[in-house]
């Protein structure tokens, strides 16, 4: 019987030389990562008005999406003073039990001119990761992120008209 | 002993400024002047009904937070409002909101309450004057203060619209300062 050769079984990997596209030096079969494991992590934006209040929901976070909204409600950016809205964006990952790895980066920040607005902002988000991790995965969700890296975009809109005090 | 009547007229005249001079002294620590373009108005600020406002007040008073800013929202026989640095009724200090102290105090003329949004935790910085009764409001705001002098200076603050409130170039705060640091 013939035995055939393991490395047949390999993909023939074909460069066209003239090309645009960039091009990956493994066949796709050949991947080191399989394309499931998302190992770019995950972006996300949520959004708040600044000043108003928010209870983090109870129960256990199933989906990568919930640990944006989970991070958010804790979070608790001054009323803005003016008509301008503030983001920031922060980078982190987290552990298979919720804990965060390391320190969260803050990536970008919009908070005005001023800087005490701007350190103001800063320690509101840091702020709140601290208050609200170890975050609670269920199982499954704790193993499918552990180590891969959130970028989260957060945005603290101006209250809204409708939010005046009065008497 | 003899009185003549030159004596008498300035014992008479003497006697206000010293009930004046008294209730400056009686605690500058809880008490504020708030200078208008037309006088001061004398506040006493009530930390027995509401300590968390009264410290926040005192806080932003003594950073200068209310000077200039202007009373964004005034009806006639009803209250002046202000605090507001934006001056749209929706701004606020940098300072953490403040959870509500409400008390059976009646809210009646020259009462100060603090103002908030629906949410009764969302008090901040703006505050206003009543100009009359105003019951409804009772239990339902924070009071922390009352107007012990000046009335007749508050009741001279430009009204604005007699539904919305809003006031087309408003007067405002020249300066509110506590009674200790008063120069």
């Amino acid at each position: 019987m013939l035995h055939q050769n393991p490395l047949d079984r390999i993909p023939r990997l074909h460069i066209d030389p003239h090309a645009k596209t960039p091009r990956t030096p493994y066949p796709a079969a050949l991947h080191p990562l399989p394309l499931t494991q998302l190992p770019q992590g995950f972006t996300m934006t949520v959004t708040r008005i600044a000043g108003e209040a928010a209870e983090p929901a109870d129960g256990a976070i199933a989906r990568p999406r919930d640990v944006a909204e989970h991070i958010a409600d804790c979070w608790r950016p001054a009323p803005t003073s003016g008509d301008d809205t503030r983001e920031i964006s922060l980078r982190l990952s987290f552990s298979r039990d919720g804990g965060v790895i390391g320190a969260p980066a803050v990536t970008y920040a919009k908070a005005g001119p001023d800087p005490v607005d701007r350190e103001a902002l800063r320690s509101s988000i840091l702020a709140a990761v601290n208050a609200c991790t170890p975050l609670r995965f269920t199982g499954g969700l704790g193993s499918a992120i552990a180590g891969l890296p959130f970028a989260i975009r957060f945005v603290a809109l101006r209250r809204d008209p409708a939010f005046s005090q009065t008497p | 002993m003899t009185i003549d009547r030159r004596s008498f007229v300035l014992a008479s005249a003497a006697l206000p400024l010293a009930g004046a001079a008294f209730a400056q002294a009686a605690d500058p620590q809880n008490t504020l002047y708030l200078e208008t373009k037309d006088g001061r108005v004398t506040i006493r600020l009530r930390p027995d009904l509401a300590p968390k406002h009264v410290a926040q007040i005192k806080t932003l008073v003594k950073q200068g937070f209310y000077d200039g800013i202007v009373f964004h929202r005034v009806i006639s026989g009803f209250m002046a409002q202000t605090g507001d640095p934006t001056g749209t009724g929706s701004g606020g200090s940098k300072l953490p909101n403040l959870p509500a102290e409400f008390t059976p105090t009646p809210f009646k003329r020259g009462t100060l309450g603090m103002a908030r949004t629906s949410d009764p935790n969302s008090a901040n910085s703006q505050f206003f004057i009543c100009f009359g009764d105003a019951t409804f409001l009772n239990g339902q705001y924070t009071v922390f203060g009352e107007v012990t002098d000046g009335m007749t200076i508050v009741d001279k603050i430009k009204k604005g619209d007699p539904q919305s409130g809003a006031v087309a170039s408003p007067d405002k705060i020249v300066k509110l300062q506590l009674a200790a640091d008063a120069k």
